[in-house]
């Protein structure tokens, strides 16, 4: 029964990964550049391909045939690992988003667990004193982690860690602390929401009646957070979580730009400012991929922690 | 669960510690060894020489056989003399003896003359220009280059970055480069896209021998981040800062600003292909509606010089006689007047056979002064009756609504000599073939005077007949007005106090990293 639910949840995801290539391909339609030329420009190292070959490449390409059709050869080539080549750079697209990517996991990765480690203690250490100091400290901070816009969290980070403390490097790529203060900045926004959902979840969760009966059994109140009502609030907040983890991705645009990081934000503003439509089209269909697999991610781990859910698929 | 946080808590800790070692020691090792941190937003686009130039020129690496001197003037550099036929269609260029490429190897007329070949074919768009017939190599230390007429600007083209002396051993099986071995002062070291660019001192180096080891070239797209790295100390050049962030630091005794005005003008184009700018009495109403000085003062701090014609005047190319537009409303008005164009409805705005004056201005943002530059614009215009709507778009898209014809006046800050010769400018902005295309410059306009004197110019030897020939363009394009220009760009860097002998380029040719030193 769970094989049928994970092929069920399969076959939406080809569903929405189609959906996304269909808008992806019409970004190509819609721009200006010519992707045959592009390609040229690219395999030959010319900027003025022959005229000839251009019209040859139009043809293979299926970029004069009905729409339906040139969609079918372009999905073709993406499928096989073809996304076309970047006119600025002449290298092939997969070859760009290979280089960029490690950049984005690596910082959206440390930024997760950033937002875990802050998030979920204070959300918990809210639920747990309930309208007292704890918890009117984790609201205020949460309303200002949610309305500081991220570029200016990031020169906060930048003057504080960077400059007046002297401890983190404030931009480009080297180890790991390269990556503290742009993930700590990441995080900011996550960690406003997931500690308000930790908190919520907890209280509710400390309000069933089975929390009641290990009480009543004279279970001591750690050992009732620890062993029966921590694994069931966290599950919301691990759900919300993942599904946060492809928003992250986006927010990276923003953040490698002024971190100076060369990821997959980066290579995609830079591709749009440029105009380089494979390499957006790359890009695109990337982040496309990269939320729908954590999508499906957390439906399995949902699948895994939650027998509710298993039942409602059986 | 306690002794679980415990451990989570101390390797977090360990994590934050060890990052503030690893950037302390970088900083101390920075600040006792010559390594020179500069950073500036360009990336190149590729590791190809050929392809792109400018950095591989500007760190030093890689050297082309003709130079260009701080008056923007061609001199020797591999090439250490030319001359040419007294028919002007074959140069021949004679190569500097003993020098040696970073692997070693001799650099010689042969090798030079396939890196040009190469050169040629790779970046066509530039030198597709150059009339060239052969390249032949009579001996060792002789290139002779043929053409098929007369080129004068030929040595100015071969001062492009992308015509570079490359070594064999800087190209794999397929032609393609590897890893570019030049002659430079410099030596190329390692290059991560969108990252960085590390080159370490060539001690044998044909021409004066750098003062410092490394240098390492950080990309940082934003201004601000580039400040902030400046600001620890992190690197001790920030290229292209924006006035207002710049003025920050003149109080300052750690650091040191410098300006260098430079060959780009910030202009407008109009389209001269429709109304209202098909009538030259209302181009010249624009540039008389635009106070020029109080853009300067306002938007750029007082950093630039308002502009009369192409050239700036520091340049030998400038006709320094060009009289400028004045901030002048009433002629303005009156030469509106002249073009038909009344308020016959008193609304403020000028009209004409009932259809007001209501005109786009398209720019981009890339360059951060041209959006409120344009806001500016936008106000005085208005002060003479014309209503104007502005489109900031990216630099591509604006460009193709430029192409397109899809707009009124374009504002562009636009290079003028990275070929160090009137020519490229001239031939793509101003000469019929150029306007009718893609250019920058005078948007579909057409003046045979104009096209007959350029191609004369390309065509003529002396220079001081080029000169002339020049001037006369210069004075034309003013009178006629199909672009507006405004003022003239000055460059900000600022550096660490520590830092000797850093010089900007007026063309952008250079850094002079080789004469800089760390005290």
């Amino acid at each position: 029964m769970i094989r049928r639910i994970i092929l069920n949840r399969l076959f939406q995801m080809i569903q929405v990964m189609v959906g996304i290539s269909l808008i992806t391909f019409a970004v190509i339609s819609l721009s200006p550049g010519d992707p045959a030329e592009i390609t040229l420009r690219a395999t030959l190292g010319t900027e003025s391909p022959p005229k000839e070959a251009v019209a040859r490449l139009h043809e293979e390409m299926g970029l004069d045939d009905p729409w339906h059709v040139s969609y079918l050869k372009w999905i073709s080539r993406v499928v096989h690992g073809d996304l076309g080549y970047s006119y600025q750079t002449k290298r092939s697209t997969l070859e760009e988003i290979i280089r960029a990517l490690p950049t984005t996991f690596c910082l959206a990765s440390i930024s997760m667990l950033f937002s875990a480690i802050i998030a979920i203690p204070l959300g918990i250490a809210a639920a747990l004193r309930q309208n007292g100091f704890v918890d009117h400290i984790c609201r205020l901070t949460s309303i200002v982690c949610l309305s500081s816009p991220e570029y200016f969290v990031a020169i906060v980070f930048m003057l504080a860690g960077g400059i007046y403390l002297d401890i983190f490097p404030i931009a480009g790529t080297g180890g790991i602390e390269y990556f503290i203060l742009p993930s700590l900045t990441l995080s900011v926004g996550l960690i406003a929401i997931t500690m308000r959902i930790m908190r919520t979840s907890m209280i509710e969760t400390l309000e069933q009646d089975y929390m009641r009966t290990a009480r009543a059994k004279g279970l001591s109140r750690r050992k009732i957070i620890q062993r029966h009502a921590l694994k069931n609030a966290l599950l919301p907040v691990i759900i919300y979580m993942g599904t946060q983890f492809g928003w992250i991705f986006g927010g990276a645009v923003t953040i490698e730009s002024v971190f100076a990081l060369p990821g997959l934000g980066r290579l995609l503003v830079n591709s749009v400012s440029s105009m380089d439509i494979m390499v957006m089209q790359g890009c695109m269909l990337t982040f496309a991929m990269i939320v729908v697999l954590i999508n499906l991610f957390v439906d399995l781990v949902q699948l895994y922690l939650d027998p509710s859910v298993r039942a409602q698929g059986e | 669960m306690k002794r679980k946080e415990g451990i989570l808590f101390i390797l977090l800790a360990l994590v934050v510690l060890g990052a503030g070692c690893t950037d302390k020691e970088q900083k101390e090792e920075n600040q006792t060894s010559q390594t020179l941190y500069i950073s500036g937003q360009w990336s190149p686009t590729s590791i190809d020489p050929h392809l792109s130039g400018y950095m591989p020129q500007r760190l030093e690496y890689a050297e082309t056989l003709v130079g260009v001197d701080y008056e923007g003037k061609i001199i020797p550099n591999l090439a250490k003399s030319w001359e040419v036929s007294s028919d002007g269609k074959k140069w021949t260029f004679k190569l500097r003896e003993g020098v040696l490429f970073h692997d070693g190897t001799s650099f010689t007329a042969e090798v030079m003359k396939k890196s040009l070949e190469r050169s040629f074919i790779q970046s066509a768009s530039t030198f597709g220009k150059i009339p060239v017939t052969s390249i032949e190599t009579p001996d060792n230390l002789t290139l002779v280059i043929s053409l098929n007429s007369t080129f004068p600007a030929l040595p100015a083209y071969l001062s492009k970055g992308e015509s570079v002396a490359l070594a064999p051993g800087s190209y794999d099986a397929s032609g393609n480069v590897t890893k570019p071995i030049g002659t430079g002062p410099f030596i190329f070291e390692s290059w991560k896209p969108e990252e960085e660019i590390v080159v370490v001192k060539n001690p044998d180096y044909w021409g004066h021998v750098a003062s410092v080891d490394k240098v390492v070239y950080r990309v940082i797209p934003e201004e601000l981040t580039r400040k902030m790295l400046l600001d620890s100390k992190d690197i001790q050049v920030a290229m292209i800062l924006s006035p207002d962030i710049a003025d920050k630091y003149t109080e300052k005794a750690d650091y040191t600003v410098l300006e260098q005005p430079i060959a780009r003008v910030r202009m407008i184009a109009f389209n001269t292909e429709k109304e209202p700018f098909n009538d030259k009495k209302v181009r010249q109403a624009i540039n008389y509606a635009i106070d020029r000085e109080a853009i300067v003062n306002s938007v750029l701090y007082g950093y630039g010089n308002t502009a009369a014609g192409l050239f700036p005047p520091q340049f030998y190319w400038a006709n320094k006689d060009i009289a400028p537009y004045t901030y002048d409303t009433e002629k303005a008005k009156k030469l509106l007047n002249e073009a038909g164009w009344t308020d016959s409805d008193g609304d403020g705005i000028l009209d004409k056979n009932g259809k007001p004056l209501k005109i786009t201005l398209v720019t981009y943002p890339e360059r951060a002064e041209l959006p409120p530059i344009a806001e500016v614009i936008q106000q005085q215009l208005e002060k003479v009756g014309i209503k104007t709507e502005l489109k900031v778009l990216n630099t591509d898209a604006s460009n193709a609504q430029r192409n397109k014809g899809n707009f009124d006046m374009y504002l562009v800050g636009r290079g003028l000599l990275f070929v160090p010769d009137p020519d490229e400018i001239m031939m793509t902005d101003y000469h019929s073939n150029g306007t009718s295309g893609d250019g920058w410059g005078a948007y579909r306009w057409h003046n045979d005077t104009v096209d007959k004197l350029i191609e004369q110019a390309r065509t003529t030897s002396d220079e001081a007949v080029r000169k002339k020939l020049y001037d006369e363009v210069q004075e034309i394009v003013v009178e006629e007005a199909p672009v507006a220009y405004l003022n003239y760009y000055v460059n900000i860097d600022v550096t660490t106090s520590n830092i000797k002998g850093y010089h900007l380029h007026p063309t952008e040719y250079s850094l002079d990293l080789q004469n800089v030193s760390i005290a």
